[in-house]
């Protein structure tokens, strides 16, 4: 058969979906990006990086580097990548209490498709938790403050997350803002309606089988479940389900129970996270190991807030 | 046999390209930069801050009749900079101020001077950072 020009022109375009079609679908936050980032896309997407491997794997070994990015360093920043998955907790959104839509007004993201858009409208199946977005200097996002995360926020995250595996803990050193959560695997309970709710919240874990089974509250209310802005009260319960599939493969499915703020148990996306090696992390100087990420004040609220986001926004500078 | 893709096909492949791409920022920044109108400037480099999560130029443009505007320019963080293989002290002394540069940068929807930068290039046209790939403006 003869290849025509029309014939390599329809099937260049078809390929192109082809590779392009993960990274559309899974682009719910899209937010434009510098007219650059398409090359740092393009080489993300040729290096998948959760993929499954040969080596053998204890199932309830959880230690190590893992991350949700698909970059050789496992970092990715605010945005989306190629095989990070989707960008939010979850798409099926329980119905709100009068109370929870109330938190749920109060929090002005800044990720999602942009409030009042063009795009916004033509994206009505979307729900509106993730058509709002607005200038961060107008938002109140609080980590813009450099607040700690909080469990699910930290976790969606695409930078390297650390699991220690001790005795009686199981620790979790989320490398962006530097974060240190402590999962008690000692055979504690969790204490009904802590005293004082934390940023991290009080956790506890066992296994059921393969599955490492993290029941968690005591949540600080002032941190978002995810960067669309989804509230979530002091009474939150989160229970998260860690399996290793795979010697490269953890899968995460959590299931967030807060009759405060949803009128039913909000069940979030499976999130997917793969193993690297402390090698894969160096400086230029060759030092191997987590990066120092930290949403320093001194750097992010009292230099880029104040020189760079405010003058961006509509807020009197 | 010779394959050119028609002005009709690459169009739409670089609609598909630059619609789908992600970006850095940390907290949605490109909410507050027109992205699909980047602008390119030349200027000299005020201040450079290899800070985490955004990086920080500032840099000082003249117009033709003399007048000085001070511009502000968020960039990658330092780990998508380590990455590409700048690291601090390079990045630093290549941005010292006093430095002539071209910049490419999605400007401030509120018409401030203040862009997310997307290429920065020396006066010698070589670039800096961990810019995609791409000819140097003006070439």
């Amino acid at each position: 058969m003869r290849i025509t020009r029309l014939h390599a022109q329809i099937a260049g375009v078809c390929l192109f979906l082809a590779l392009a079609t993960p990274v559309l679908a899974q682009g719910q936050d899209e937010e434009p990006g510098p007219p650059d980032a398409a090359a740092r896309q393009a080489r993300a997407r040729a290096l998948p990086r959760i993929q499954p491997s040969d080596k053998k794997f204890d199932p309830h070994d959880l230690a190590g580097i893992w991350t949700r990015s698909s970059s050789p360093r496992g970092f990715t920043g605010g945005g989306t990548c190629a095989d990070c998955g989707d960008r939010g907790y979850g798409k099926n959104v329980p119905p709100m209490t009068p109370e929870g839509k109330k938190l749920f007004d109060a929090n002005k993201p800044s990720y999602g498709r942009t409030l009042g858009s063009a795009d916004a409208a033509a994206h009505a199946e979307e729900d509106i938790g993730r058509r709002r977005a607005v200038s961060p200097a107008n938002g109140t996002d609080p980590y813009q403050y450099c607040n700690p995360m909080g469990i699910t926020r930290a976790l969606i995250f695409p930078h390297p997350i650390e699991f220690f595996a001790l005795p009686d803990r199981i620790i979790q050193h989320f490398s962006w803002g530097e974060g240190i959560r402590t999962i008690w695997t000692d055979g504690r309970k969790l204490i009904d309606d802590p005293d004082q709710p934390r940023w991290w919240g009080y956790s506890v874990g066992h296994w059921e089988g393969d599955t490492f089974v993290v029941r968690s509250n005591g949540h600080d209310e002032r941190t978002w479940i995810d960067h669309f802005g989804y509230p979530h009260s002091d009474q939150m319960h989160l229970e998260e389900r860690y399996k290793r599939t795979n010697y490269n493969i953890l899968e995460l499915n959590w299931t967030i129970t807060d009759a405060k703020v949803y009128t039913k148990p909000w069940v979030g996306d499976t999130k997917r996270f793969h193993l690297i090696q402390t090698k894969d992390i160096t400086t230029v100087d060759g030092w191997a190991g987590m990066m120092e990420d930290p949403c320093a004040p001194a750097d992010e609220v009292d230099q880029f807030d104040r020189r760079i986001r405010d003058l961006t926004g509509t807020k009197p500078n | 046999m010779k394959v050119r893709f028609s002005p009709f096909a690459l169009t739409l492949i670089s609609s598909l390209l630059f619609s789908s791409v992600s970006m850095f920022a940390h907290h949605g920044t490109f909410v507050s930069y027109d992205t699909k109108h980047p602008i390119t400037l030349t200027g000299v480099v005020a201040e450079y801050h290899f800070t985490n999560p955004h990086t920080q130029l500032y840099f000082d443009v003249t117009d033709d009749k003399g007048n000085v505007t001070r511009w502000a320019a968020e960039g990658p963080a330092p780990e998508i900079w380590v990455e590409a293989g700048w690291g601090k002290k390079r990045t630093e002394a290549t941005l010292a101020s006093g430095t002539k540069i071209t910049i490419t940068l999605s400007p401030a929807r509120n018409g401030k001077p203040v862009g997310a930068a997307a290429k920065i290039f020396l006066a010698n046209g070589e670039q800096v950072g961990p810019a995609g790939a791409g000819e140097p403006p003006n070439q």
